[in-house]
């Protein structure tokens, strides 16, 4: 008895009034998920209607935070040089076509849309802070995850102009850095997963060098992975203007 | 009780031989009668619980949609040819039945004629035709009067444009805005595979405009025909099924029974088989079937000759095996003869209980030869020794009878129970398998010991008529086993302990096995209809093997159907929808539908030309070829091959810029301007052609159910009138696991009402994996039970039972060391070691608890000896099913040969030690 009553209160006192709230660590997340500025490559591999694997390499620019991105393809040589904006943490996108050499901006709709045959949407790619305006974050315990200790953090939907009715973080003790996101859809069913994976500290920054998103209804997952990146990069203000998108 | 009528059999084989004979011979020629109408169905159907609401809604269908079982008739070559072919054929098709009568081979006449002998006689029904109706192209006489009502608002709003003016520049200035519109500024629009395959066929329609303004523009002499095709394509499209790559096309015949029909499913596949076959060659295509139908036939055909050819093999290695084991011709000889009357009792058992041999029942021959030829070795074994003695033939067959009667008894009720447990399962397959397989041994137990006797008596008096005298006795035990067993006997501990690093290994290697969930590989390889299904998947996006679900209302079914267009795993969703949509929807129609009619209406065909018409039309084209562009590389990039390679028909790669119809086209204007004539008689054919279509689709007089060609009612609207059908296309294979997962649960999210192989067979996937761990679990507790009665300890029966759970794991783990797989199939093996397994271990202790303490050598000398005999009967008959053309059984048959073998090794090896412990601490099986 005296043990039950010892775990209870081990329980109870897990989540203290040393902990943080919520919201405070949404925003650990979210400055952690969006640093200033960043230039990386990343490969990313489909999977085509066919069943068979495709990859693509491009480089990719973030800057303001996540507000804004720019993506030109380098791998294969179909599609080298043809280029992607998005702003306004993808409210705004852009496509370029090196071979019609023509800049066409993607209907509002597109944000929701998955990104270009991942099972990432536009929006998983750029939401940037604006969680912190569409959701509620409410701390629901702490757990393992992968032998780690995390936060879990519950964020619920406030209006309904965004496609996932809920969304769970599990964020590390040590440094709140997301190691797993579950997405669940309009019906409360788990729909994807992200997993954050070779979490390096590049420049003082962790960051994770591979991402999964794991798609549970149609059971399949795409592979994004960081060949290089650096914070050191400072953007001007034409930079990410459908003008950059041609270069 | 056993004994007295054991005696009494023995009795009356010595005495009333004859008798007995005629006995046998006239209960073998009732069952052999019995066993003659027994039918082989290889359908899914029979295989799921019967009463099943998912197995009643595909009879349903199958009642009211005149068959809804779609054979496909798979073309492969030339557009022009294909389509030659297809024309051709379909009319043929139609009167299959004729074309049989006067044109097919004498086999397939014979299948016809015995199928009509039935009906004759009454036995089966038939509609007068074999074949309901020819789908090969679309109504298009019912799209041009009412194509416009049948496009939702939203796709009408954006496409519109393109129906405002007829000439070509107008024309092909709007088609831009649209594609614009509906595709490039819109990732959405290729989002789920029914838009890609929307997206695929409009730019099929664009690629057959490009063709015919090429040759209108360029060919040496002009026909309006070139600008009517385009005005066609791109109103219309194709009215062929033909795959966007234009090599293959697809002809859908509906029978007009279904694949449960077994007796005209043979005539009839076999019969279209011939015919597409013989006609293709003169078209230069090639022509094939695939679908439920075909593959049906193709899987009853491999599994009647596996049934035949395995049982032939396993009879004649078993046969081998025992002729080089007991050194004698005759006895096994009457064994063998013992068997084939016992198969034929059961056989004719099997026909009273099920009628029909399932896929899973269809082995029981060979099931029954391994096991079944153990009672018959216990017989021969000690029948022999007896007469080798010089006992008298009647005293040797009475007291055989008795001393191997009961073990008999014993171990055939326990092998028989086991395969009965599996009767609690809901799939009526493994019931149905474990029904036949464990009545059936009971039945191969009392043929043998009734038949085996009588037999062997004959036999003796044949001998002493012959004057033969009995040869000199001859130890015919094995001693090496004996030895070996001692040996472990004397060196429990060091036994023990290796046995236990053994058994620990192995049970590491259990992690090692994997589940093949592929289904396609347990069918025979090399079938054509799977061939075809999977070409069919890759050149259409969608597989033959359907799924269907009905509608009470058209409500109901424009619900249903817009529901599974948005789900990806499904391909093509085909219904009454497309041709019928509710009132609302037309409603919602009419004003666009009727707007359009009084633009288009207003409209005047141009007739001044300059050239600068000419250089627009050239620069519009230009911009046509940019906007095909960017949606084929927003496809390659999305992963949507279907659109990426149609669209490099048009417009090429980077690599390969001239590849394009349409780049080549504008590279020929670019090197010879056309001729302002033809570029002005283009102009007039295709904006009155393009007029007077729009013009006629356009019309907004809402459709009614009667207005509807009788093809489209016949297929969608069932006979009663009061249901509708929906067939959805899978986009994957669904003999793949991961796959079909994901289609069943998308499918079941549309509706819970569904039927159709796919479901149907993740369904029976579910129950068959519940059945056999229920099955196992049982098996267990009945095998414990039987020991316990038979031992009367507890303590005893887990002795005799650790041999077996200890063989469970070498099996396993030598699949996991050998990278043999679990498949849906073997799966059913570990509830059949249970019951055949533990055999081997009570023969062993009952013989040891006659012995007394100290025997070891002797129980195994000559206990051992039946038992490795009895075993390697049973592995070989198991065993020759790795031969089987149907992988599965192959599987299953490795599975037990290994693990009857396992069984074996462990027997002869813990037993010794067990029985070392037993012995020390003077346990009950000391005397």
């Amino acid at each position: 008895m005296k043990r039950l009553m010892l775990f209870c209160l081990a329980a109870v006192t897990s989540l203290t009034a040393a902990d943080p709230t919520g919201a405070e660590i949404l925003n650990k997340i979210i400055d952690l998920m969006n640093p200033e500025n960043a230039k990386a490559v990343m490969e990313q591999t489909i999977v085509t209607t066919s069943g068979d694997k495709r990859t693509f390499q491009y480089e990719t620019y973030m800057g303001n935070r996540g507000e804004s991105s720019l993506m030109r393809y380098l791998e294969p040589s179909r599609v080298k040089g043809n280029a992607m904006l998005m702003t306004g943490f993808s409210d705004n996108i852009w496509m370029y076509n090196r071979r019609t050499d023509r800049v066409r901006k993607l209907a509002s709709s597109a944000k929701n849309q998955k990104f270009e045959g991942s099972d990432f949407t536009y929006e998983d790619m750029g939401s940037g802070d604006s969680w912190k305006e569409d959701y509620t974050p409410v701390l629901k315990g702490i757990e393992k995850i992968d032998r780690e200790k995390c936060y879990t953090l519950e964020l619920q939907l406030k209006s309904d102009d965004n496609s996932y009715k809920k969304m769970i973080c599990f964020a590390r003790l040590e440094d709140f850095f997301p190691i797993q996101i579950d997405y669940y859809d309009e019906n409360d069913v788990l729909s994807k997963s992200l997993y954050l994976e070779d979490i390096q500290t590049v420049e003082g920054i962790p960051t994770p060098m591979k991402m999964t998103m794991s798609n549970h209804l149609d059971k399949t997952e795409t592979v994004m992975e960081y060949t290089s990146i650096t914070y050191d990069v400072e953007f001007d203000k034409y930079f990410f203007t459908e003008r950059n998108l041609k270069k | 009780m056993r004994q007295k009528l054991l005696e009494k059999i023995g009795q009356l084989a010595a005495e009333k031989t004859w008798w007995m004979l005629l006995g046998i011979i006239v209960i073998t020629l009732i069952f052999g009668a019995l066993s003659k109408n027994l039918e082989m169905s290889m359908n899914m159907t029979d295989l799921l619980p019967e009463n099943d609401p998912m197995v009643d809604e595909f009879n349903y269908i199958f009642k009211e949609f005149n068959g809804a079982s779609t054979i496909f008739v798979v073309v492969e070559g030339e557009t022009d040819d294909m389509i030659r072919f297809a024309e051709h054929v379909t009319p043929m098709i139609k009167n299959l039945d004729t074309w049989i009568d006067s044109s097919a081979s004498t086999k397939v006449q014979k299948e016809h004629q015995a199928a009509m002998d039935k009906v004759k006689a009454g036995k089966i029904e038939f509609d007068g035709s074999y074949i309901d109706r020819v789908d090969y192209k679309m109504e298009v006489d019912f799209m041009k009067e009412h194509g416009l009502m049948l496009v939702k608002p939203k796709d009408l709003k954006n496409t519109k444009e393109i129906f405002s003016d007829p000439n070509l520049l107008p024309f092909l200035t709007n088609l831009n805005n649209s594609l614009e519109k509906e595709y490039i500024q819109s990732e959405e629009k290729l989002s789920t595979t029914q838009r890609e395959q929307n997206a695929v066929r409009y730019l099929d329609g664009i690629e057959t405009w490009v063709d015919e303004v090429g040759k209108a523009l360029y060919e040496p002499k002009y026909e309006p025909t070139y600008a009517e095709a385009a005005a066609n394509a791109i109103t219309i499209g194709t009215p062929y099924t033909i795959s966007p790559d234009r090599t293959m096309l697809i002809i859908m015949v509906e029978p007009t029974f279904n694949i449960m029909e077994m007796d005209f499913v043979m005539p009839v596949i076999n019969g279209l088989e011939e015919l597409v076959k013989s006609e293709a060659p003169d078209y230069k295509v090639t022509a094939g079937l695939a679908g439920g139908m075909a593959l049906g036939r193709d899987e009853m055909v491999a599994g009647l000759e596996d049934s035949m050819l395995l049982t032939v093999l396993a009879l004649v290695a078993v046969l081998i095996l025992f002729i080089v084991t007991f050194k004698m011709l005759s006895a096994p000889l009457l064994a063998m003869i013992n068997l084939i009357i016992g198969l034929i009792w059961a056989m004719g058992i099997s026909y009273l209980l099920v009628g029909t041999l399932n896929m899973f029942t269809a082995m029981m021959a060979v099931v029954l030869v391994g096991l079944g030829i153990d009672f018959s070795i216990h017989i021969i074994s000690v029948f022999s020794e007896l007469t080798n003695k010089g006992v008298e033939a009647k005293t040797a067959i009475i007291d055989t009878l008795k001393k191997v009667g009961t073990g008999i008894i014993t171990g055939g009720l326990t092998t028989s129970a086991a395969f009965l447990t599996l009767m609690i399962g809901r799939s009526r397959g493994l019931s149905e398998f474990g029904l036949v397989c464990g009545l059936g041994l009971i039945i191969l137990m009392i043929a043998t010991l009734i038949t085996l006797p009588t037999m062997l008596m004959i036999r003796e008096r044949y001998r002493l008529w012959r004057g033969k005298v009995i040869k000199n006795p001859k130890d015919v035990s094995y001693a090496a086993i004996g030895n070996f067993s001692e040996s472990i006997f004397k060196r429990w501990k060091f036994s023990l302990i290796t046995l236990l690093i053994v058994t620990v290994f192995f049970g590491i290697m259990i992690s090692r096995v994997t589940m093949d969930y592929n289904y396609l590989n347990m069918e025979p390889e090399g079938l054509e209809s799977i061939i075809l299904n999977d070409k069919v998947i890759d050149k259409f996006n969608f597989s033959s093997d359907v799924t269907m679900m009905t509608a009470k209302s058209l409500e109901e079914n424009y619900q249903l159907t817009e529901a599974a267009k948005e789900k990806s795993s499904i391909s093509y969703v085909e219904s009454i929808s497309d041709y019928l949509p509710t009132i609302d929807e037309q409603r919602e129609r009419e004003e666009g539908v009727r707007r359009i009619h009084d633009i288009m209406a207003d409209t005047k065909i141009q007739t001044g030309f300059s050239s600068n018409d000419l250089e627009q039309f050239t620069e519009q084209l230009h911009r046509l070829e940019d906007n095909i562009i960017e949606l084929q590389e927003l496809a390659y990039i999305g992963g949507q091959d279907q659109v990426d390679q149609k669209a490099i028909r048009l417009v090429g790669t980077r690599e390969k810029l001239n590849t394009g119809n349409l780049t080549r086209l504008i590279k020929q204007i670019g090197l010879v301007t056309p001729q302002l004539k033809r570029y002005m008689f283009l102009n007039r054919d295709f904006a009155v052609t393009y007029k007077l279509l729009v013009l006629k689709m356009a019309n907004d007089t809402p459709i009614t159910q009667d207005m509807l060609p009788a093809m489209i009612r016949n297929k969608f609207i069932s006979e009663n009138g009061e249901r509708y059908l929906i067939t959805l296309y899978p986009k994957g294979n669904v003999w793949s696991i991961d796959y079909l997962e994901v289609f069943t649960k998308e499918v079941l999210d549309v509706s819970p009402s569904v039927s159709g192989t796919p479901p149907m067979f993740y369904y029976m996937l579910k129950i068959i994996g519940q059945d056999g761990r229920r099955a196992s679990i049982l098996t267990l507790v009945v095998v414990f039970l039987f020991l316990m009665i038979d031992f009367r300890s507890v303590k005893d029966a887990l002795f005799a039972m650790l041999p077996l759970i200890i063989a469970l794991i070498w099996m396993v783990g030598f699949m996991g060391l050998t990278g043999i797989q679990f498949t849906l199939l073997n799966v059913i093996a570990i509830p059949l070691i249970l019951g055949i397994g533990i055999d081997d271990g009570v023969h062993v202790l009952h013989r040891y608890k006659i012995e007394g303490p100290g025997s070891m050598n002797v129980v195994f000398r000559s206990t051992g000896k039946a038992i490795i005999i009895t075993s390697l009967t049973t592995m070989l008959a198991f065993g020759s099913l790795v031969f089987a053309t149907y992988r599965g059984f192959g599987s299953m048959g490795l599975a037990l040969f290994i693990g009857v073998g396992m069984c074996l090794v462990a027997t002869v090896t813990i037993l010794p030690a067990i029985l070392a412990i037993s012995e020390r601490k003077n346990n009950s099986f000391s005397n």
